[in-house]
């Protein structure tokens, strides 16, 4: 029968308040050093910043919200190692599981031990950060402010202290409480990029976008308690956002219980404090090292099979055999190379999958005609919309394009690779098909020139066509402004009509001349975070194909 | 007071404890002994409720121990390499123990000192081994437990500090019925205090008696015979080993002993000695008739 027993108890309490205190003071004497006495020391009465620190007050700006919420990302890892290191060396763990308190009490006592010790400095700082605004810094900051500040800190230390301690209690080792709490904070994100840059270098034609790894990096407490520092989050955080982020760390701090409570005593010192820790650790390292390696170093070997493959073999055993050295705290981890095999081969097939079949049907994926409601080609690197059209003939010819570009599929982009080609569809049951080719300019041009007779799709591309309402201000080379803006604009879109893709886009790369026009636009429902319009601007290289615009300039005594 | 039942224990596979039984009495001292690597800290770690027995039952007073917070406040261990938290005072440490265990007597705590001469407001880490002990000894005395645990417990004390501390712990035993499980391989002080042994094996219990029956059940015979016996000798059952220096056998004799007594009595001996073993000598002869033998190895 197992007794009943309390929730918390005050000598385990006590005890890592007593032994870590030297820590908390450290923190706050940091915490003091880099905000009160940086404002009493920093000379930051300028009149004409006042006015500012009314309504950005100065210790919510960056420069001074940001150190302390890098604090708050670092300190909740070291907390967390000394808090829970008794469960991480032989001696201890022994000591402190003979004593009269349930692994419940003890973790709750010990957590709670923690979390006094990061509080007690963030709101000793803002008592004093109070004291220092009512003691005539007052319009700098202001007391409330001094409670924000407060609240962005501990809400930090809150996060992050969370996955710290599950870091804590799912390994026996102090070391490897650091790598897993990077692991837990970067494994996401990591493995986006990583495979990102895998699939641009292997998957052709895939469209890469950061929208993945953007959502992993909003929904990552380190992340968002940076973006404390570097957001204005009072005006835009949400009470749903608030709860989110109060749910899952506590979800945390249940789950870490519960792994704490069933964990072998005797696996301290051990990295995996489970025995399927071991092997999970060690795949989630090899897979990671593996990914990033390869994807970098296939970049350059170009489309050699063997030695994609011959480094596929070298990166995949340094990779597993590496984070088996890291896992067993040994050198001789030779004998297990059977994982490696396994490991090897199962990349190998991945890779091989992507690289060099269809088997996903991604790269070979073309829609019937009579799918399409808009279809869209065109080689701008980046460009917020294609150009969409839906005339069938123009459709047909991105189809025929597509196909062509389709019937030799590299092994890598590595291969002749000068620029990218973007075709998208938009299909009439809603969906959308986007791919992007590296190609070369020959084979673009090519493709291009057909499009480009259509002088309606060309002005759908060429920003030389933006509404006359919209353009700011139009200069000749880069700082001569122009009195009649409109006839000049005329001119060139003659130009660009009478020209082919290839005299439009490629020419300028080979005919260089000193002679330009910088056109800046509004970006057409684009408005930045203050409510203004986006400027963009273009510059066009004057070839001596530009006939009508050359005329002008001349006429007009812009040029000699 | 402490009952052990089909205890069994894994470690990556290999077995640490083995279906094992024990039964430690009221008021009693119970020596366990075995070779290095047995499972004698593993049966201890199950005892004091650090490990959860895979299967089979450990309690203390007929309660589970394992989370038990009121039972094991009954029961306190001393390690070989007792923890203690780094920067800690004998002041210090006594303190978090007030705070951890109810029974802990202050008075008590404050007579000990007289009997442990260390300075109570000097670190802990800054003392030496046997000082370390005393440490442990005081503090865990003062927190009058029902049961002690201690696992080689006199290390690095000098001979006048580890009387005194047997004395203090016997005392106990004495005044308010203390059990005590210890665990040691200096044999010669376990036979000086034990009432009960259990000898473990291989994660195994391979015997557990009172220390008299213990060392009753194998004796030493020393005989020497005009006539030519050694055939006779052989046959005898019951005898562990026999050995001949000069003229005078020596046999090793387990279980009747009465009955080996008689044969050789009737085989007309010039010379014939019962001689009783110690406790030593016992756990060598028990462990050599499981394979766990020394070798005379000269280089």
């Amino acid at each position: 029968m197992t007794s009943k027993t309390s929730f918390f108890n005050m000598g385990i309490y006590k005890s890592v308040l007593k032994r870590y205190s030297w820590g908390a003071l450290l923190y706050f004497t940091i915490l003091f050093m880099s905000t009160g006495l940086s404002i009493l020391s920093g000379g930051y009465y300028h009149a004409s910043d006042l006015v500012y620190y009314r309504e950005n007050p100065l210790i919510l700006r960056s420069s001074f919200l940001g150190f302390p919420l890098v604090l708050a990302i670092v300190v909740p890892t070291i907390t967390a190692l000394l808090v829970f290191r008794f469960i991480h060396s032989k001696k201890q763990v022994v000591f402190t599981h003979s004593l009269p308190v349930c692994r419940k009490t003890n973790y709750i006592s010990s957590l709670l031990g923690g979390f006094t010790l990061m509080a007690v400095p963030i709101v000793l700082n803002a008592l004093a950060l109070m004291l220092i605004s009512v003691c005539g810094y007052g319009l700098l900051y202001t007391p409330a402010d001094c409670v924000t500040w407060m609240w962005y800190n501990l809400a930090g230390i809150f996060m992050m202290y969370s996955c710290a301690v599950f870091s804590a209690v799912l390994t026996g080792n102090s070391f490897a409480v650091i790598v897993i709490n990077i692991l837990v904070h970067a494994f996401l994100f990591v493995t986006a990029a990583a495979l990102s840059l895998m699939a641009e270098v292997f998957v052709h034609g895939i469209d890469v976008t950061n929208a993945v790894i953007d959502a992993i990096a909003e929904n990552n407490f380190a992340t968002l308690t940076m973006s404390m520092a570097y957001n204005n989050l009072s005006e835009e955080i949400s009470w749903l956002r608030i709860a989110e982020y109060s749910v899952i760390p506590l979800a945390i701090y249940v789950l870490s219980y519960f792994i704490y409570k069933h964990r072998r005593s005797e696996t301290a010192s051990d990295v995996a404090g489970f025995a399927v820790l071991g092997s999970v650790l060690k795949y989630m390292i090899t897979f990671l090292a593996t990914v990033f390696a390869f994807a970098l170093f296939a970049e350059n070997l170009g489309s050699n099979l063997t030695a994609i493959f011959v480094t596929l073999v070298i990166i995949c055993a340094i990779a597993y055999f590496g984070s088996e050295m890291l896992i067993k705290k040994s050198f001789a981890v030779l004998g297990s190379y059977k994982g490696y095999i396994c490991f090897a081969l199962l990349f190998a097939a991945l890779v091989g999958l992507f690289a060099f079949t269809s088997f996903f049907g991604y790269e070979t994926r073309i829609p019937a005609k009579e799918d399409i409601a808009q279809a869209s080609i065109y080689n701008y690197y980046y460009r917020d919309e294609m150009p969409y059209t839906d005339d069938a003939e123009l459709i047909e010819q991105i189809l025929s394009a597509h196909e062509k570009i389709t019937e030799d599929i590299p092994l890598t982009r590595k291969r002749l690779y000068d620029t990218r080609l973007h075709i998208s569809y938009k299909l009439k049951n809603g969906d959308v098909i986007k791919r992007v080719y590296p190609t070369t300019y020959d084979q673009c041009t090519e493709f291009m020139n057909k499009i480009y007779e259509n002088d309606e799709y060309k002005m759908k591309c060429e920003d030389v066509f933006v509404d006359d309402d919209l353009i700011v201000r139009v200069l000749l080379n880069g700082n001569e402004s122009v009195k009649n803006e409109k006839e000049l604009m005329q001119a060139l879109r003659a130009d660009v009509l009478s020209m082919s893709f290839e005299e439009l886009n490629v020419y300028p790369m080979i005919a260089h001349t000193n002679r330009g026009v910088q056109i800046e636009y509004e970006m057409k429902g684009k408005k930045d975070s203050d409510g203004n319009a986006v400027i963009n601007g273009m510059y066009i290289e004057l070839t001596d194909k530009y006939t009508n615009t050359l005329n002008w300039i001349k006429e007009n005594g812009y040029y000699n | 007071m402490i009952k052990v039942c089909n205890v069994t224990k894994h470690f990556d596979g290999f077995e640490a404890l083995s279906s094992l039984s024990m039964h430690v009495r009221k008021g009693t001292i119970y020596g366990l002994i075995g070779p290095n690597g047995a499972g004698k800290t593993t049966i201890i770690n199950h005892i004091n409720g650090v490990t959860r027995p895979e299967c089979g039952t450990v309690t203390v007073g007929g309660e589970s121990v394992y989370e038990n917070e009121k039972i094991k406040q009954t029961v306190l261990s001393i390690a070989d390499d007792w923890f203690y938290f780094a920067g800690y005072s004998v002041k210090q440490m006594a303190a978090f123990y007030k705070d951890i265990y109810e029974r802990f007597d202050t008075e008590r705590y404050e007579k000990l000192k007289e009997v442990f001469d260390i300075d109570e407001k000097k670190q802990i880490r800054k003392m030496s081994k046997g000082q370390k002990k005393q440490v442990a000894f005081w503090l865990s005395l003062s927190a009058m437990p029902e049961v002690l645990i201690l696992d080689e417990p006199l290390d690095g004390l000098d001979p006048v500090m580890r009387k005194q501390v047997l004395n203090l712990v016997i005392a106990d035993v004495a005044d308010r019925e203390l059990t005590v499980l210890v665990s040691s391989h200096n044999l010669r002080e376990l036979e000086d205090i034990c009432d009960w042994v259990g000898i473990i094996h291989k994660g195994a219990l391979i015997a557990e008696k009172p220390l008299d029956d213990l060392r009753g059940s194998v004796c030493k015979y020393q005989a020497s015979f005009e006539a030519d016996v050694e055939q006779e000798l052989n046959a005898l059952n019951g005898v562990l080993s026999i050995s001949k220096t000069g003229s005078v056998y020596s046999l090793i004799v387990k279980g009747d002993a009465d009955c080996v007594h008689e044969t050789l009595a009737s085989l007309s001996p010039i010379l014939l000695e019962r001689i009783s073993l110690t406790l030593e000598e016992v756990f060598i002869y028990e462990l050599g008739g499981l394979g766990y033998d020394f070798k005379n190895i000269i280089f």
